[in-house]
């Protein structure tokens, strides 16, 4: 798994309320396209949000956002903690 | 830019084909989707399926999305309909009335028709909801008050800055704590009671 420093994640926690400087954003979008840790975090601060805001949710399957990635024709990465479960090899729909 | 406009932003990006920005949607909305699918699609594996389902239909129409309404809104509208599809292809009867986007959240308990979820998976959303409650509780007055003015009055951090005094720097900051905090609580939680498809 990738280890997420403090700046990276305090990024992620601006960017998902807009307030990322441009040039700030440009970096972490960066990354977060070749980091699945780190949209594993994001995915566990909108699911916190969600509760905070009173919204009603229900806990998905862990593969659910890889699974949608694969039927759309995007190599998913790995699976990582916070995320998902252990990580398995699926059949490609390419 | 806030909530609404980060959404037309990754919109924007996966209609000029970048498929991160779609996965970031996926991940953002997938839970709160999943609850409303729920009332729809009793049992969890199909709802998961509906789920998927509904994802990739709005990927795939997701060229056509112009941002009259809010995203979510608009992906709300594709569950309803591939979760009411479902049913009917499933030959079971969906129900005669939908419920509006902006509320169907908010009727958990009395409103909801059934919930077939596992005791298991009943506890994890309450474990969840209940961990953030209690870290946010537990949190010192600094951080839970900017957390609170951000995540539950929608306050931007100019407007914190201004209820609290202090520069935006340092609400940044603060809210970021506060959700390291959750976060921190959140995370074991769910890699060890994650459900499995």
């Amino acid at each position: 798994m990738t280890e997420l420093d403090e700046t990276t994640c305090e990024q992620l926690s601006a960017w998902m309320d807009g307030a990322l400087p441009a040039d700030e954003a440009r970096f972490l979008e960066r990354r977060l396209r070749n980091d699945a840790a780190l949209r594993a975090k994001w995915e566990r601060m909108q699911l916190a949000s969600a509760c905070l805001r009173g919204h009603e949710v229900r806990a998905m399957a862990a593969d659910l956002p890889e699974r949608i990635a694969a039927a759309i024709g995007v190599d998913a990465p790995a699976r990582v903690p916070g995320s998902a479960g252990p990580w398995r090899p699926r059949s490609r729909s390419r | 830019m806030g909530d609404n406009e980060l959404d037309l932003e990754l919109v924007r990006r996966v209609q000029r084909g970048d498929k991160t920005a779609f996965d970031l949607l996926v991940r953002k909305y997938q839970h709160r989707l999943g609850a409303v699918i729920g009332r729809f699609v009793h049992d969890h594996s199909e709802s998961q399926d509906v789920a998927q389902e509904s994802f990739i239909r709005a990927y795939r129409a997701i060229g056509n999305f112009r941002g009259d309404s809010q995203f979510y809104t608009w992906l709300y509208r594709i569950a309803v309909n591939t979760a009411k599809n479902h049913l009917v292809a499933m030959k079971r009867r969906p129900p005669t009335s939908d419920v509006e986007a902006e509320d169907a959240e908010h009727y958990a308990g009395a409103q909801r028709m059934h919930d077939t979820d596992t005791p298991e998976r009943e506890l994890l959303k309450e474990e969840i909801a209940r961990e953030v409650s209690a870290t946010v509780a537990a949190l010192p007055e600094e951080l839970r008050q900017a957390i609170t003015l951000r995540e539950v009055e929608g306050l931007s951090y100019e407007e914190i800055a201004e209820t609290m005094d202090c520069p935006i720097g340092t609400v940044r900051s603060r809210i970021f704590r506060a959700r390291e905090a959750i976060d921190a609580r959140l995370r074991p939680l769910m890699d060890s009671n994650r459900v499995r498809p």
